[in-house]
């Protein structure tokens, strides 16, 4: 009895208890494959936040009817003034890609891939960077394409020689049994995107803290490495004519004062303006998107209570864009890395 | 809006000195071409017209052509289809769109015909279409992707033609799988394809040679390739650009000749032996006449070999620039005026062998007889054979269907004949080729070409007006622009061409030449539309032409004759025109600045003692004034003036601050010209010849000092000009020696200028 009291103690205080880090490695994922930012700027943050790693996406793959499995949106980074950041190779993978496939095309497929990862490891724009030791798949993986992701997986770690990490939605992390865990050296859970854009008007699809914390409540660890990355980025869903018409990712802050409040996240057009080549009339609605420190400060409260973090992890904030990052302030933004320590 | 003015005239004043370091005329820029291919409907052969650029695919087939494969389609419809509804249905709709509702003609007739075979084959083909192409590969391995489902429609289209009964149907497949597997690699599975269903055809249609070409690609032997290539090039117009280069010209001639069995597939090898020969190709133009005297291509090769031999002998008789198409022929590339004209005459010799072949044919046998009538004209003119020409033109000009082109042409050479004609020195534009000269305003080429003529007849001033009209074509960049050369040279200097008649009348003309065109616009009359035309623009430059005219006379230091110029174009326009750029503060305001007191970069030279305006027409009264003055045995200062003459003819060279009596730009370059004063301008000899008079006359040692502290720098230009910078400088040695103790004060700092002058009086 007294060994069950001891035991229901001990579990109860795990359960309660905050799963600090020890030490977190500072990240940024870096998701751009246009040109149209401030270089400098974003160097300059980058050294001011004391970042360590660069989750670079390469390229994303997609099917193609008549080319097969191609890459496209292809890396345009380029700075040059950020001194011996550990550079982590990303390749985003449709999920389709895996359907309906053959084992040989995917054999195939992660030959291209760490091809095509070498061949710009080796081009001078990323010579400032560490040769890689990690490289990171995305993918949003479904039960009826797990196997073949999987064994892509185990395919470019061999070709590769490298870690391999990929990223981890909140879905496939609480259900594990369905989805599968896979076989890599470690997984981002990505807290964020958690519901369609839209599908629900009334919530916030880039993060909503009922849903995240509704994701956590996992009894079980997860049986990999975890490490951590965070939304700092906000978009616009622009409605014209009650029809959903695009998404425009600009500064929150600025266009708000050409918008009306209407209800919680949405608002009216006030007056005629172009955003992004965009022509918003007066009269259209959009609806604001953003997460505010409080929230994240709130969601890293929720990790650390929920999940048992390794004592090193990295955080990484998604992503690097200096107009998007320009809500938040330096400070804030160092918060959301030592907040997992703390 | 004068600062508007100001600015412009910066902006332009900027481009031309940029021209030392940027912009130099070539290729098509410089080429002459009377001999227009457009002129002559050769147009399914327009991609290998005679030009400096590299052949370039073309759009060949005008609206009046209908493509191979448009034809062919329109006989297996048996002329029942309108060709645009064949070319809707061949080239526009989608597969989907090929069905029993639809309204275009060509699938209603397919369907009423019951040709569902003609019907699956264009869906078919429709359904190839988007792997029809190389893909540079997306995975950056290599130049070009693998397509996975490329090899799927290859197998369908074997299938396909394997199992079609309608034969020309059943070709189109086999084509369909030939080009699929160019673009896959397959060369094995082409050379198959064309053996089993091409290479025993008795009908050669336009697949039969569609599908010969991608076999050619596949063919190692060369002399092999080389006559399929002659063949498709001759038979498949729209395949000529891409199968041109698989015709070797490292292999003899009579090696592709081998597997010719006809005397036409002998004029097809020696047409693309001739149309990939650069320079001259009048043997190949002969062979063809003997295998296949009626051939377009024949046509079309005597039309290139005549604009090569324009290029030959117009491009640099009449600009001086070597021709424009560099064929390296001339290893050392030497291009003063003299090799560049002995070649023309070397390239008249070849013209006239091409024109004896001309006359030795049988032009009933030729394709168009008209066309080599035409051909004969040029070479009659080229080869200075004007009366021949003349006839001739006279023949042609009687046939009733010539086309507006045709007559212009001719029109063109007879003008040039004409005035070529007629003996050295007494050349005139005649009255029979002014209408000639009016049709063809926009003709900056040919205007040019008819000015050289009379030029070249010692007839400057006519010369000069058709120069005057060079820039008013509307017309392409190429109509407008002509740049030129002249004989008189300047030695090493990147700005030794002409693109504008004031630059070269002012670097060519003597002041007597120029005086004459002054006289003939000054005695102008209205009279009819091609005088007035041609007077229009000097006309209006009057004010101008009397500046140069000056500006000349300055150069010749003939000043009374100079000033004479100067005073005609009054204050009006000296106040709108003198070295605008040079007025704004930021640059120094130095034409402003008096050039008998005032010296560039010294600040503290000598108490300015008149009031003029600087002008060309002021300077050289005063410079006249007080050079009577300097030469007035009365006058008690003639050190002093003889002084300021120095300062005026110094500050007119190149060092000073009135560079623009002499010249009409300045560039830091000291770019050299042909002007007939360089010596003077960057020599300073007038300068020290009137520093060394006032040092003669020189009361105090200071002031002798002075002199030839100035005489020493007009010697260390004239050094500089000659090239022997070490050469001794005997003023300096003097002022050393002699004026010891004032030496360092006027060598080491130009702030005793001042002092030094006013202590010309004890």
């Amino acid at each position: 009895m007294k060994k069950l009291f001891f035991a229901l103690l001990v579990c109860s205080l795990l359960l309660s208890c905050s799963h600090k880090a020890e030490n977190v490695e500072r990240a940024f994922y870096y998701w751009k494959s246009d040109r149209g930012h401030d270089r400098d700027k974003e160097e300059e943050l980058l050294k001011n936040l004391a970042v360590q790693k660069l989750y670079v996406k390469f390229f994303e793959v997609e099917k193609n009817d008549v080319m097969g499995n191609i890459p496209v949106a292809k890396t345009s980074y380029y700075m040059y003034e950020v001194d011996s950041l550990d550079l982590v190779p990303t390749v985003y993978i449709r999920n389709e890609v895996f359907k309906n496939c053959t084992l040989g095309s995917i054999d195939t497929l992660a030959d291209n891939v760490n091809f095509l990862i070498n061949k710009y490891c080796d081009n001078y724009r990323f010579s400032d960077l560490k040769k890689p030791l990690e490289y990171q798949m995305d993918c949003d993986w479904t039960p009826s394409t797990k196997d073949n992701y999987f064994y892509f997986l185990k395919k470019i770690k061999k070709l590769s020689g490298k870690k391999i990490s990929c990223t981890l939605r909140l879905y496939p992390y609480k259900y594990p049994d369905k989805m599968g865990v896979p076989p890599v050296d470690k997984a981002m859970l990505m807290c964020y995107n958690l519901i369609n854009p839209l599908e629900d008007h009334d919530r916030n699809s880039i993060f909503d803290i009922d849903e995240f914390s509704a994701y956590l409540n996992n009894r079980a660890a997860y049986p990999l490495h975890l490490d951590i990355a965070l939304p700092v980025y906000s978009w616009v869903q622009v409605y014209q004519n009650n029809q959903f018409t695009k998404v425009l990712y600009t500064n929150t802050k600025t266009i708000k004062s050409i918008l009306k409040p209407d209800k919680p996240l949405w608002y009216n057009v006030e007056r005629d303006t172009v955003i992004n080549d965009f022509y918003l009339r007066r009269g259209d609605k959009v609806k604001v998107e953003e997460v505010t420190p409080e929230t994240l400060k709130e969601a890293i409260k929720q990790l650390k209570k929920h999940i048992a973090l390794d004592k090193n992890i990295t955080v990484s904030l998604f992503h690097l864009d200096e107009q998007q990052l320009s809500r938040y302030s330096n400070e804030e933004l160092k918060d959301f890395y030592t907040g997992f320590t703390q | 809006m004068k600062n508007l003015k100001i600015f412009i005239l910066v902006l332009l004043s900027s481009t031309i000195t940029a021209n030392a370091c940027g912009f130099y005329p070539f290729g098509e820029e410089l080429r002459f071409c009377f001999f227009k291919p457009e002129y002559y409907g050769y147009t399914t052969f327009s991609e290998f017209d005679y030009s400096s650029h590299w052949f370039y695919d073309k759009d060949i087939f005008t609206e009046n052509d209908l493509p191979p494969n448009d034809q062919a389609w329109f006989e297996y419809c048996k002329g029942k289809v309108p060709v645009v509804s064949i070319q809707n249905a061949v080239y526009v709709l989608k597969d989907e769109s090929l069905n029993k509702t639809s309204d275009n003609e060509m699938v209603k007739y397919l369907f009423a015909t019951n040709d569902m075979e003609a019907v699956n084959y264009l869906k078919f083909a429709k359904q190839c279409e988007i792997v029809n192409a190389f893909y540079s590969d997306p995975w950056e391995r290599n130049d070009y992707a693998e397509v996975p489902i490329r090899n799927k429609f290859i197998n369908l289209a074997i299938n396909n033609a394997g199992k079609t009964k309608n034969t020309l149907i059943k070709e189109r497949y086999a084509f369909l799988a030939i080009r699929l597997a160019y673009y896959d690699g397959s060369y094995d599975t082409i050379r198959q394809l064309y053996d089993q269903y091409f290479a025993n055809s008795d009908n050669k249609n336009i697949i039969y040679y569609w599908s010969l070409y991608f076999k050619t690609i596949t063919e190692s032997d060369e002399a092999l390739a080389s006559f399929n290539a002659a063949q498709v090039f001759r038979h498949a117009p729209d395949k000529r650009f891409v199968v041109y280069s698989s015709f070797s010209r490292n292999i003899p001639i009579q090696d592709i000749l081998r597997y010719a069995k006809t005397d036409e597939e002998r004029a097809n090898i020696y047409m693309l032996a001739g149309i990939r020969k650069p320079d001259k190709a009048l043997n190949e133009i002969k062979k063809i006449y003997d295998y296949e005297p009626d051939s377009e291509g024949l046509d079309f090769l005597l039309l290139r070999e005549v604009n090569k031999i324009e290029d030959w002998i117009y491009t640099p008789y009449y600009s001086l620039f070597t021709p424009s198409v560099f064929i390296g022929y001339d290893e050392s590339f030497d291009e003063s005026a003299a090799i560049v004209l002995s070649r023309v005459e070397a390239d008249r010799k070849y013209a006239k062998k091409l024109l004896d072949f001309i006359n030795s044919v049988n032009l009933k046998k030729v394709n168009n007889p008209q066309f080599w009538q035409m051909v004969k004209v040029q070479l009659e003119f080229i080869t200075k054979n004007y009366n021949a020409c003349l006839a001739t033109i006279a023949r042609v000009e009687k046939v009733k269907n010539l086309s507006v082109e045709e007559r212009r042409q001719l029109g063109e050479i007879k003008a040039l004949a004409v005035t070529a004609q007629q003996p050295y020195g007494s050349a005139v534009i005649k009255d029979e080729i002014k209408d000639i000269l009016m049709q063809n305003i926009g003709n900056s080429h040919f205007l040019f070409a008819m000015g050289r003529e009379l030029e070249y007849k010692g007839n400057t001033t006519d010369a000069a007006f058709l120069y005057s009209k060079l820039d008013e074509s509307s017309g392409s960049y190429y109509d407008s622009s002509v740049f030129w050369k002249a004989k008189k040279r300047a030695g090493e200097t990147y700005y030794d061409y002409y693109s504008d008649w004031f630059n070269y009348v002012d670097a060519l003309y003597t002041s007597q030449q120029l005086k004459n065109v002054i006289d003939k616009v000054e005695n102008h009359k209205k009279s009819d539309v091609f005088t007035e035309w041609l007077y229009s623009n000097l006309s209006g430059e009057l004010p101008r032409l009397h500046d140069l005219l000056g500006t000349k006379y300055i150069r010749e230091n003939k000043l009374q004759l100079a000033l004479e110029q100067f005073k005609l174009p009054g204050d009006g326009y000296w106040l709108e025109n003198y070295s605008p750029w040079e007025r704004s503060d930021n640059w120094g305001n130095v034409f402003d600045a008096n050039p008998f007191y005032d010296m560039k970069y010294t600040p503290a030279f000598i108490p300015v003692k008149d009031t003029i305006k600087a002008n060309k027409y002021t300077v050289t009264r005063q410079l006249i004034k007080y050079l009577a003055k300097a030469e007035d045995v009365k006058e008690k200062d003639r050190d002093y003036y003889y002084f300021l003459v120095g300062n005026c003819y110094y500050n007119m060279t190149w060092y000073g601050n009135a560079w623009m009596m002499r010249r009409y730009d300045w560039s830091g370059r000291a770019n050299s010209t042909v002007i007939e004063d360089e010596e003077e301008y960057y020599g300073c000899k007038l300068a020290k010849h009137y520093y060394d008079l006032a040092y003669k006359n020189a009361k105090t040692d200071k002031f002798k000092a002075l002199c030839l502290r100035m005489e020493g720098s007009c010697e260390e230009n004239t050094n500089m000009y000659e090239n022997s910078r070490e050469k001794a400088n005997p003023y300096n040695r003097k002022l050393y020696d002699e004026y010891s103790d004032y030496y360092r004060d006027l060598t080491e700092s130009c702030t005793f200028f001042e002092d030094y002058f006013k202590a010309r009086r004890e």
